[in-house]
């Protein structure tokens, strides 16, 4: 199993999900993702990382807290940002019809077979 | 007009030629390290926390690409001429380069923060190799003399 496996599983779990990245925080580069559309690895990465630094200012500020995750709506559909780990951020991309529970819940399975891939690495 | 400046057509952005047309009598083009510092390393820190890195990068690597240089040696003059710092290129091939930048603007005699700090320089440094080398690049901060206590800021770039 690889990271790559790993946003595949969760791109094929659920149909709404059309695309998802593991990004890391600290220079914004992406590590892996099974985005179809062509994107700017840089542009996306790096705002990421920008967009979970400012959900996690603003929920310490307001809310005393971390971030489970953030979300942008778009007439398109959904952008979703999880924390995963201390390094490392999740975006998943789902259509407009996507029920956001489920999505939540295999999110969060994905992130935890990615921190395991993560910690099995740094082992090796 | 491609998808993204449809969608943020409605904020009045400043492009560089115009930021950089300056008229200051009494002080001329130059500010002091200083006042870079305290909004790269303070206050966009203190704003975006972990995320101002992506965001420097980011900053770094438009301004990279929209030099539009062609040759390495004149992105080696521009650092020069705005004394981003000391720069040597002691590694260039043609999928690996490694930039060292001594007397880093950025970082240079800090206490060290424990963390590498000048991705903003690394996306200037991507930007600009883009533009020379006609190829995707990307860069990865490896030393950094405030960040880490190394003796430059060192930068790998993948060209692909």
């Amino acid at each position: 199993m690889t990271i790559s496996n790993a946003l595949m599983d969760l791109n094929h779990s659920i149909p709404n999900i059309i695309g998802g990245a593991l990004i890391r925080i600290e220079d914004g580069s992406i590590i892996a993702h099974v985005i179809q559309q062509k994107i700017d690895n840089d542009l996306v990465g790096c705002l990421t990382a920008s967009m979970l630094g400012i959900g996690e200012r603003i929920s310490a500020e307001l809310m005393y807290s971390e971030i489970d995750r953030l979300y942008v709506e778009s007439p398109n559909g959904y952008v979703l940002v999880s924390p995963v780990g201390k390094e490392n951020a999740l975006i998943v991309l789902t259509n407009k019809k996507a029920k956001l529970g489920l999505i939540f819940f295999e999110i969060n399975r994905t992130k935890k077979v990615i921190e395991q891939l993560l910690e099995s690495n740094q082992a090796d | 007009m491609n998808a993204e400046e449809r969608i943020v057509t409605e904020y009045q952005s400043v492009d560089v030629n115009n930021a950089l047309k300056i008229v200051r009598p009494s002080f001329g083009e130059n500010a002091g390290v200083a006042l870079y510092r305290l909004l790269r390393l303070v206050a966009l820190e203190d704003i975006l926390g972990r995320g101002a890195t992506g965001a420097s990068y980011l900053a770094g690597k438009k301004l990279g690409l929209s030099l539009q240089l062609t040759k390495l040696d004149d992105f080696l003059q521009l650092c020069s001429d705005l004394q981003i710092g000391v720069i040597e290129v002691p590694v260039a091939t043609k999928t690996k380069i490694h930039i060292d930048v001594y007397e880093c603007v950025t970082c240079s005699g800090l206490d060290v923060v424990g963390r590498p700090l000048c991705h903003f320089e690394g996306g200037l440094i991507a930007g600009a190799v883009e533009t020379i080398s006609g190829k995707k690049v990307r860069t990865k901060e490896v030393t950094c003399i405030g960040g880490l206590g190394h003796e430059s800021c060192g930068f790998d770039l993948d060209l692909f």
